[in-house]
């Protein structure tokens, strides 16, 4: 089921030195279609504009012209959250890890004992069950990754963007993290919209990748269907002739 | 091991200048009546204690202080929370407040005699002022540095400006309104003492002892009063420096480059 249609959407960001009003804007006329029920990669070349698309679609920008039409259960508020790529801009300092996944839930008015199950459930998803009280300048880098997701994702937002949220970090927190948002599929309303420029994190995590070409204004030079079971096994069949076709279509564009 | 060695070299330097200012006083080098000895105003702190004036005078200027700096801090941090967070509101006044914090306190104490007579409150409202801007301004630089996607975040969950002040922008201006409480402390306790000292209200306070004392002409005791004020500053900053350890526990630690001091 389609969940946002994006209508010939243009955007810039402003000009910086008197050249740039010679050169296409960024995007310019793009139509997208993104569905729920599914993850949806967004890769390209480093500088295409990824994480722009993803600001425009977590309302962080606003595009120059051009709409984002929302089904209306993803109306603007709880069920649309953007997550930036830095896990601190997420997390609140001074709550303990406890709290940062509470204060979400309290505002969305679940009582205390429903509540105090579902951190427990969020903090065991996330593998911070033993970490509760700490408060995150005590926590490690990839253990914060964790932390911001779990916060975001607390109220069980409808749909989120997530930018780059698996990079540089260790493999037991990436299988934690592709493992939290692998079960978002389950949920035919879920919208997932996920930034990346590893064709890996794509087969690991995605039912969909859009790759950006290099040349503005940006286009959608592929739409791959990435069908296979889950979880991803790179062995299974199919693995290795998707992730040549990944590499193929952004190599191609350089 | 830093502290340590450093609070080792603050003690033996203190012991040197008592050292140097014994040796001035035992070969009367200063004429008695400018410097007396250490041990006489040793003598006259522990005479002033003990006849209990100093005491009073001393819970007499602390409450004046610890009123003035409540007074400025309780609307002043709201305010400078709804500031920060509100830039477009603050832009109407930012300017002014500013400008109102260059204007000396002292100047207007002439003009609250005027308008709320002499007394208690008058000293209070003098000290509290320039307590009350400073709170308003560091809380509002410190709200409209929290980080707005943060905001976004409580923003989308539904939460309303007063819970986003209270459980976010409080928290994450709280350095900035520790710093501006370290500087309030020095303010009113200066600004109390100054008021207490040259306008007769009072008829106690630390600053209106030494005046008194220094009238009498006597000396010893005009020391002791002054090093017992000073001391009293000296653990009003001590109780800042503690709350802050305290309060800002959960502060992102700063480079370890830095000495891995969180402020």
């Amino acid at each position: 089921m389609k969940a946002l249609s994006i209508k010939e959407l243009t955007f810039d960001y402003p000009w910086k030195d008197p050249g740039d009003r010679l050169r296409p804007p960024l995007y310019q006329e793009l139509c997208l279609d993104v569905r729920a029920g599914e993850i949806t990669a967004v890769m390209g070349p480093s500088g295409c504009g990824k994480s722009t698309l993803g600001k425009i679609v977590g309302d962080i920008v606003h595009p120059v012209s051009g709409r984002l039409f929302w089904e209306p259960t993803y109306e603007k508020g709880r069920h649309r959250v953007y997550m930036n790529q830095d896990p601190e801009k997420s997390i609140w300092d001074h709550q303990t890890v406890w709290q940062n996944v509470e204060w979400p839930l309290k505002q969305i008015g679940i009582p205390h004992s429903p509540r105090r199950a579902k951190i427990r459930t969020i903090l065991e998803d996330v593998k911070l069950d033993a970490f509760a009280r700490r408060v995150p300048r005590d926590l490690s880098g990839g253990q914060k990754s964790r932390l911001a997701l779990a916060r975001q994702l607390a109220a069980e937002p409808r749909a989120i963007v997530l930018d780059e949220c698996l990079n540089g970090l260790d493999l037991s927190t990436k299988e934690v993290i592709i493992n939290v948002l692998s079960k978002r599929t389950q949920n035919p309303d879920s919208v997932t919209l996920f930034i990346t420029h590893h064709a890996n994190e794509v087969l690991k995590l995605a039912d969909r990748c859009l790759i950006l070409g290099n040349q503005r204004p940006v286009k959608i030079i592929a739409d791959i269907r990435i069908d296979l079971p889950r979880p991803r096994d790179e062995d299974a069949p199919g693995y290795a002739g998707l992730q040549t076709e990944l590499l193929k279509h952004l190599a191609n564009d350089f | 091991m830093i502290s340590n060695s450093r609070s080792l070299k603050s003690l033996i330097f203190i012991g040197g200048v008592l050292l140097a200012w014994s040796l001035v006083a035992a070969f009367d080098l200063i004429s008695p009546v400018l410097l007396p000895s250490p041990s006489a105003v040793c003598a006259a702190v522990v005479r002033l204690f003990g006849s209990g004036s100093l005491a009073q005078d001393l819970a007499v200027t602390a409450r004046r202080v610890c009123l003035a700096l409540l007074i400025g801090a309780l609307p002043g941090i709201p305010l400078g929370l709804i500031f920060g967070y509100r830039p477009r509101l603050y832009a109407w006044f930012e300017d002014s407040l500013n400008a109102l914090r260059s204007v000396p306190a002292t100047c207007l104490f002439p003009l609250l005699l005027i308008v709320i007579g002499v007394g208690e409150t008058s000293i209070v409202i003098l000290a509290a002022y320039p307590c009350f801007l400073l709170f308003l301004v560091n809380a509002a630089s410190g709200a409209r540095l929290a980080e707005p996607y943060r905001i976004r975040h409580a923003e989308a969950l539904g939460a309303g400006s007063l819970r986003i002040m209270k459980d976010l922008l409080f928290f994450e201006a709280l350095p900035h309104i520790l710093a501006a409480l370290r500087t309030c402390v020095s303010y009113a306790l200066v600004l109390v003492v100054a008021v207490e000292m040259f306008i007769g209200v009072g008829k106690h306070g630390l600053g209106r002892k030494i005046f008194d004392l220094q009238s009498n002409f006597d000396i010893p005791e005009t020391y002791a009063a002054i090093i017992v004020t000073g001391l009293f500053g000296v653990a009003l900053n001590t109780l800042v420096n503690l709350a802050e350890r305290r309060v800002l526990h959960w502060m992102p630690q700063a480079d370890e480059l830095s000495g891995g001091k969180p402020l």
